[in-house]
């Protein structure tokens, strides 16, 4: 939601090794992300803050998860991906390796996946890199399902 | 020189009682077919296991031979019976089996009327022959064909269930 | 930074269920989401791929074919268009209910406002898919845009474009720059501008479109607009071309053709004639398909002899009925030579109809009528036709009643005909006719049957043919052009004027003993006959004249006669072996006696349906020598015959000979014509009766009957013998035999090769006028020979032919030589035929008619037509044409 932004974060993992100095904080182990309506889980999330504020957290696992309730009429937007890198200040998220978000009953996946939360376009990527080899897969369900 | 007299000859006890169908009764040909199978100990009724269902029959004539001058002088008409075994909800057992028979008759130059009476005659006796050819075919059958038939017929139909079981 | 991931190609799939939560599993690999083995290697890149789609569009050489898909290809086709399988293509259900589901390289999704991808993109929906090198989805309007490289598929179609638009809820295509094809109706085409309506209706303008297979221009039809219907079955275009190799050929304002095998007629070939008679011959069909269950076909035809006439015909089917209307009209022949229709206008009308009015009620109406008489000689094109005596002209109405044991039938008939010869009698027209007809199974042995019939016979006053109008009385147009005309008048013996009723009626029981080994079956029938007749007036029987034989005037005579019949068989059987395969063998004797008082004075009766059947082995078991109910023959005779047949295990006829003779214990007194009676009333006086009258009256005396016998040989699957031989013993001479050898392997291969022999009196031998030279007699017997067949050649070359020879006037009857060049899409056949048009009775002077036709079937465009007409001379030749269509 819009209002996400204010709310407090509360992180719960296993483990964290905080760096003030650096801005940087690696929590590791079933780690949770709540921000009002937004929710991230993975292995391990680090968390980048410059000044005191959160400007940047970066998800891993297999897959990360992330889910956000974009508007009170809005279905949750869920998202997957081995790196998740919620770029708040730029209110873009990046889903890296395997990506999937499903938004609507739509659903995308493909190597890369940017998600502009608060335009809420969706653009995928597919990997140039022979090895994967990733294609862009996106399903919108026929009118009358939705 | 080896020839008896013909025995008994019991058809199949399954084709002893048959249903006739494909053919409008009272027509020549169904009155053929039912005077031939009855006298050969067929019983016809319409709720019997086993039905012999006429596919087709058709007549048709061509001009053979010609006057001098090219106009008809002889007639072929030749007669096709289409027959098959089925079992009582329609599917086939034996067949479909294909008998033809020929007759040729003269056009009467100066009485087509006459002809028209003489090609009547030729189509009674076509219908008799092609009426024997089937009796022959129906003596032919063992009921060991007859029942590997039905197997095979039913065996037909459950996969025909199967493959369609929401057919609505 | 991000961190790389371990390089396994785990990858998680989640699709919404029908609850809408999500179901997610581990996919390894699974085709759709990670890059497909296609990426390994160098990969075509999509423009190349499209563009070589648009030339093989789908076609598989049958090199690459397997067995099964090989044995479903087209007759001279050298492959097919398969469907590649792909992800949809057997899903049901219209593409509107299924999800999009879109795969690119590149995408970009604003959320219910457009997506777009590009990269390879493949979408599917249902069983749609389009790839392209772009795409663009609007939500809101459902609408897809696609560009680059457009490949759709649906099931049976396969089209690609420049750029395509697609309505995605109604299925409407909109497309630019399109190569087509459409697989099972093996049709292929292209158009600058595709619009596929929503109700399937495909419209193309700058089309073109062909059933050639790829790189194949044989022949194609261009138009401005075409619209192919696949519901329907049919397309049609406007201003449309026929294209030989590229080159325009035919130009039609209207055009409509069937794209599949429903509906076999469709634009039925042009065919271009060249004839000794008609001149140059050009036939131009048009088929109008108005609606599933009724057609018309318009064929305007051009004769440069004759002028331009139109022929139509009208077809319909419906539940209880089906019928045909047709009808054919040239405005004033311009033909001189010959021709008695100078300057008239020629029409042909024909109509039938049957209808079912109930489950045990039918009625039908076939009715044809003609300008004059010469018309189907004219305008017919194959012996078949044009040796057509008479037009029928019958309205039938027939209802049975009764069950299987007890049955009855009524049958009311009104049958006129038209006489289509210039030089016979008219024949008798039955005005009306009311048939009972019934009989009853009282048990499994005793059966009665009956008949009743009443019928007004009558014709018209002047239908003797009495002869050719001299030379001297013909106009000086008709002598410079030869133009025959043909005199009638009345009968010279009144009888034969007489018209009237008949009342015939007749009743028999039958009681069977059937046993496995034999039966003995003794009839009894009663027969009487009553005739109430007009048209005979008075005098003239007092003139010797017009009644030589001195009846008196009667006019409702009246016969009866009573009959025994006593028919018996004995069946034996045993088992042989022949040619190496067992059989049963049957050897079936038959005795069957017939007795029949003779009733005098039957010289009374008039001859309206009665007339002498050909001498068969069939009539040695019949009740009657005579068809028809004008005569109670008499009788006292015994006949014998033995048939033996050869029976494999299937009960199959592979052979059966059959021999018999009939042996007479009392001349026959009872002839059809008066003058033999009078003649032999007085002992035996010497006569200058004709040959004709004199073997009937020798047969009639004979103490034997000609030997018959009747031999059937189902030689193997494709070949059969048959042979009937009549011997006439008493004046040791051959009176019938034929000869008739059948081989037809598939449609592809046919022979049949006939010989027959009638003996017949001497005729009298015509001059160059067509009279006869008094004296002057030569064989009249029928002595012909037939040989028909359709053989392959080389490649797709085959044969096709028929010679009917008649060898006792050493002339031919039919030839027809022809060879036909058969491709996948097409057909071209060249065809020369010469024929007898049996104008006259004259066999020194009848003249022959010579043609040489052009026909080219568009394969899947045109059925057979009329023009297949040409060609029914040859036996089976039907089946061949509608096989290889």
């Amino acid at each position: 939601l819009p209002e996400d932004r204010g709310q407090p974060i509360r992180i719960k993992a296993d483990s964290a090794d905080i760096n003030e100095g650096m801005g940087r904080a690696v929590y590791s182990g079933n780690v949770t992300m709540d921000q009002g309506s937004i929710h991230i889980s993975g292995d391990k999330i680090t968390v980048f803050t410059t000044d005191g504020t959160v400007t940047r957290m970066v998800a891993e696992g297999s897959p990360a998860h992330y889910r956000e309730k974009p508007a009170a009429d809005k279905e949750i937007i869920k998202a997957y991906g081995h790196t998740i890198d919620y770029a708040i200040a730029r209110e873009q998220v990046t889903l890296q390796h395997n990506a999937q978000l499903l938004q609507e009953g739509n659903s995308f996946s493909g190597d890369t996946i940017h998600y502009n939360t608060v335009t809420q376009t969706v653009s995928a990527q597919s990997s140039d890199r022979a090895d994967t080899g990733g294609r862009v897969e996106m399903i919108i369900q026929p009118k009358s399902k939705q | 020189c080896g020839f008896q007299l013909r025995g008994e000859v019991s058809l199949p006890s399954e084709l002893q009682r048959l249903n006739l169908s494909g053919v409008q009764s009272g027509s020549p040909l169904s009155q053929a077919l039912r005077q031939s199978l009855t006298s050969n100990g067929v019983e016809l009724s319409e709720t019997a296991d086993l039905s012999l269902a006429v596919l087709g029959y058709s007549t048709d004539q061509r001009a053979i031979t010609f006057t001098g001058t090219g106009q008809s002088a002889q007639f072929e008409v030749s007669g096709t019976l289409r027959f098959n075994l089925q079992n009582s909800n329609g599917t086939e057992l034996m067949g479909p089996f294909s008998l033809d028979a020929q007759r040729t008759y003269q056009s009467d130059q100066n009485n087509t009327t006459a002809s028209i009476s003489e090609r009547k005659m030729i189509d009674r006796e076509l219908e008799r022959s092609l009426v024997q050819q089937l009796m022959l075919r129906l003596q032919a059958i063992t009921s060991a064909q007859l029942a590997q038939a039905q197997q095979a017929a039913e065996a037909r139909e459950l996969q025909a269930q199967q493959a369609a079981p929401a057919a609505q | 930074a991000t961190a790389t991931p371990e390089p396994s190609a785990v990858k998680w799939r989640c699709l919404p269920d029908a609850q809408q939560n999500w179901v997610c599993e581990q996919t390894a690999g699974t085709p759709v989401t990670t890059g497909s083995g296609s990426r390994t290697g160098l990969v075509p890149t999509r423009p190349v791929v499209a563009s070589e789609l648009r030339t093989t569009l789908d076609w598989i050489p049958v090199q690459q074919m397997s067995a099964e898909q090989r044995a479903a290809i087209a007759p001279h086709c050298s492959g097919a268009y398969l469907e590649p399988e792909r992800e949809g293509l057997a899903s049901r259900g219209k593409p509107i209910d299924a999800p999009i589901r879109a795969e690119s390289d590149h995408s970009s999704y604003l959320a219910g406002e457009q997506a777009t991808f590009s990269g390879h993109v493949r979408v599917n929906q249902g069983y749609r898919q389009v790839e392209s090198d772009e795409a663009r989805l609007f939500e809101q309007t459902e609408i897809a845009e696609f560009e680059g490289n457009v490949v759709l598929r649906e099931p049976d179609l396969l089209l690609i474009s420049d750029s395509t638009r697609i309505q995605m809820q109604n299925g409407r295509v909109e497309a630019q720059a399109v190569d087509f094809a459409m697989h099972s109706s093996r049709s292929r085409g292209g158009a600058q501008q595709l619009v596929r309506r929503e109700d399937g209706v495909i419209e193309l303008t700058d089309a073109r479109y062909t059933t050639c297979p790829p790189a194949d221009n044989s022949w194609a039809i261009t138009g401005s607009e075409l619209s192919i219907n696949p519901d329907s079955g049919f397309g049609s275009g406007t201003h449309a071309v026929l294209r030989v190799k590229d080159v325009p050929v035919f130009y039609t304002p209207y055009i409509h053709f069937p794209i599949d095998e429903r509906r076999q007629s469709g634009f039925l070939y042009p065919q271009l004639g060249l004839s000794s008679e008609n001149g140059f011959d050009l036939i131009t069909p048009y088929y109008l398909n108005l609606a599933p269950n009724y057609d018309a076909t318009l064929t305007p035809r051009l004769q440069t002899e004759r002028g331009v006439s139109l022929e139509s015909e009208f077809r319909y089917l419906t539940r209880e009925s089906e019928g045909q209307v047709g009808g054919a009209i040239l405005p004033s022949d311009n033909l001189k030579d010959k021709n008695r229709n100078y300057d008239e206008d020629r029409w042909l009308f024909n109509v039938q109809h049957d209808q079912q009015l109930s489950s045990r009620w039918d009625a039908s109406l076939d009715f044809t009528n003609a300008s004059d008489k010469d018309y189907l000689r004219d305008f017919g094109s194959s012996l078949e036709v044009s040796s057509a005596d008479n037009l029928n002209q019958q309205l039938e109405t027939r209802y049975r009643g009764g069950d299987d044991d007890l049955f009855w039938s009524l049958r009311a008939n009104l049958q006129s005909f038209k006489n289509m010869r210039e030089d016979k009698d008219d024949p008798y027209e039955k005005m009306p006719q009311l048939e009972l007809t019934g009989g009853w199974n009282a048990s499994e042995q005793l059966s009665f049957s009956w008949l009743a019939d009443t019928t007004y016979f009558t014709r018209d006053d002047n239908w003797k043919y009495i002869g050719k109008l001299a030379e001297a009385d013909k106009s000086e147009f008709e002598r410079r052009y030869d133009i025959e005309r043909s005199l009638y008048g009345e009968g010279a013996d009144e009888l034969t004027n007489a018209n009237g009723t008949r009342v015939y009626l007749e009743t028999g029981a039958s009681y069977r003993w059937q046993w496995p080994f034999a039966y003995i079956e003794p009839g009894i029938k009663g027969k009487t006959i009553h005739y109430r007749l007009t048209n005979m007036n008075r005098e003239d029987f007092n003139d010797p004249v017009r009644n030589p034989l001195g009846l008196e005037y009667d006019t409702s005579p009246s016969t009866s006669a009573p009959m025994f019949s006593l028919d018996s068989g004995l069946y034996f059987d045993r088992s042989t072996r022949y040619f190496g395969r067992s059989y049963t063998q049957t050897l079936e004797p038959r005795l069957f006696y017939l007795f029949v008082p003779e009733q005098k004075g039957q010289f009374q009766n008039p001859l309206f349906d009665s007339g002498v059947y050909q001498f068969s082995y069939d009539s040695l078991w019949r009740e009657d020598r005579f068809s028809g109910h004008d005569r109670l023959a008499d009788a006292n005779r015994v006949s014998l015959g033995v048939t033996t047949r050869l029976l494999d295990n299937e009960g199959g006829e592979t052979f059966r000979f059959a021999i018999g003779q009939t042996y007479y214990f009392d001349d026959r007194k009872v002839l059809l014509d008066p003058y033999y009676g009078k003649f032999q009333d007085e002992e035996g006086a010497d006569s200058n009766l004709s040959q004709g009258r004199q073997w009937a009256l020798d047969e009639a005396e004979a103490s034997a009957s000609p030997i018959a016998s009747e031999l059937v040989w189902h030689l193997s699957r494709a070949s059969s013998l048959r042979q009937e031989w009549i011997y006439n013993v008493d004046q040791s001479w051959n009176q019938e035999y034929g000869l008739a050898y059948h081989y037809s392997t598939d449609s592809a291969r046919m022979l049949d090769i006939a010989y027959r022999y009638s003996k017949r009196a001497d005729r009298t031998i015509k001059d160059d006028d067509g009279n006869a030279i008094p004296g002057a007699f030569t064989d009249g017997s029928i002595s012909q020979s037939d040989i028909s067949g359709i053989w392959p050649l080389f490649g797709d070359w085959s044969l096709l032919g028929r010679w009917n020879h008649d060898l006792t006037n050493n002339k031919n009857l039919e030839i027809l030589a022809g060879t036909e060049y058969d491709s996948c899409c097409y057909k071209v056949r060249f065809l020369f035929r010469q024929g007898l048009n049996g104008s006259t009775d004259d066999i020194e002077n009848a003249d022959t008619e010579n043609a040489v036709v052009l026909q080219f079937v568009l394969k899947g465009l045109g059925g057979f037509g009329t023009n297949a007409q040409y060609l029914s001379g040859i036996k089976g030749y039907e089946e061949h044409d509608k096989s290889t269509n």
